[in-house]
């Protein structure tokens, strides 16, 4: 299983990579904000196989901290915009 | 292998399938809201199958609920962070490809 | 399910207590010697979450029922998704619509706002006014449906009673 593990998480870096070179091209400064959801999600994948892989499950806490941070920067971001532009974009206090 | 291997084995290499989907998507889509929702749909799923994945061999439940905790916040940034590119995408007037 | 009166802050009291007990229980993978410290935490952040904010009215009903229905959905989005990124005619034919929101502002169209984005084939975009803006990937399948159902599940899971009928749903030209 250990191989199983490895060989994944290599694959999913290989997807980030390849990722990478779509974001560096653009060509709008939007597609390179995908890079933020992209990294996300990917990195916490492959934090969890290597955590499994290395037999090390604290590795698992990594993954969980990139997790959470990711999770209330988005919230704070929406609460912050949703709430400032006055007409119904209002948020409950 | 045992049983519970088999099925981990299954759903880990299902999850990798889709995110090379959505790596796929992301390089033929031909704009960014449509790379998004390659992006946002087909990774999310992914690192759901992982977990499940995980969440089989894993050591009590506890563990199971960690694995679910972190797949659960990815999942909040994921959808936020989604709306919030499509939003200033839309905002700075780059046109949806049709 | 639905308390009136002085219980609905003693329901909230006892399930933001055990929310966080069981957070704690899965941060420290369930060792017995830390629940002396981790008691004194639950306590103290049940304390912080009520100070900070008020009882939200939720159902338990519908949070049972949207569970099964959202991992159903997110599951057929990514399917979806999968399948049209690696067919080889890329069948996609994207566009924009404009859904009229029922929901009243606050978390339930926060809720909403973000499942849509992991439904087959929707991308939430922009809210202007009542007004949500979706893109959508595919054209040719209806999707206006979809949006009524997931609405109508997200106003179960608050209690919301959603006001008019969902065929007055405008599409952009």
């Amino acid at each position: 299983m250990t191989l199983l593990y490895l060989a994944l998480a290599l694959v999913l870096i290989l997807t980030l990579a390849a990722g990478l070179w779509r974001i560096l091209r653009g060509p709008t400064p939007a597609d390179r904000m995908l890079a933020a959801q992209l990294f996300g999600t990917t990195a916490v994948a492959v934090l969890l196989l290597l955590a499994e892989a290395s037999g090390h499950p604290a590795v698992r806490d990594v993954a969980l901290v990139f997790a959470l941070l990711a999770a209330v920067t988005m919230v704070a971001f929406v609460r912050r915009s949703w709430s400032g532009e006055g007409d119904d974009g209002h948020v409950d206090p | 292998m045992s049983i519970p291997d088999i099925v981990s084995a299954g759903l880990l290499i299902l999850g990798g399938i889709f995110f090379l989907a959505g790596t796929v998507g992301l390089l033929r889509f031909p704009d960014v809201y449509t790379r998004l929702h390659a992006l946002t749909k087909a990774d999310n799923l992914g690192l759901g199958l992982i977990v499940a994945g995980l969440a089989v061999q894993a050591e009590s439940f506890a563990a199971v609920g960690k694995l679910a905790l972190i797949w659960l916040l990815v999942l909040v940034a994921s959808a936020f962070a989604c709306h919030l590119v499509a939003r200033a995408a839309l905002r700075r007037g780059i046109e949806p490809w049709t | 399910m639905r308390l009136r009166g002085p219980l609905p802050i003693v329901r909230t009291l006892a399930l933001r207590l055990a929310l966080f007990a069981l957070l704690w229980w899965i941060l420290t993978e369930g060792q017995p010697g830390s629940w002396p410290l981790g008691g004194l935490f639950v306590v103290l952040a049940t304390a912080l979450s009520l100070s900070l904010s008020r009882p939200v009215p939720w159902s338990a009903v519908g949070f049972a029922r949207f569970v099964p229905f959202f991992l159903w959905w997110s599951l057929r989005g990514g399917v979806d998704v999968a399948w049209r990124a690696c067919a080889p005619s890329l069948p996609i034919a994207p566009g924009m619509l404009t859904y009229r929101l029922r929901l009243p502002p606050g978390r339930a169209r926060i809720v909403m706002t973000a499942v849509i984005s992991l439904l087959p084939g929707t991308l939430s975009a922009e809210i202007v006014r009542n007004n949500l803006i979706v893109h959508i990937l595919d054209q040719r399948v209806s999707n206006e449906a979809d949006l009524a159902a997931l609405e109508t599940k997200v106003a179960a899971l608050f209690h919301i009673r959603l006001s008019t009928p969902p065929s007055t749903h405008a599409e952009t030209p």
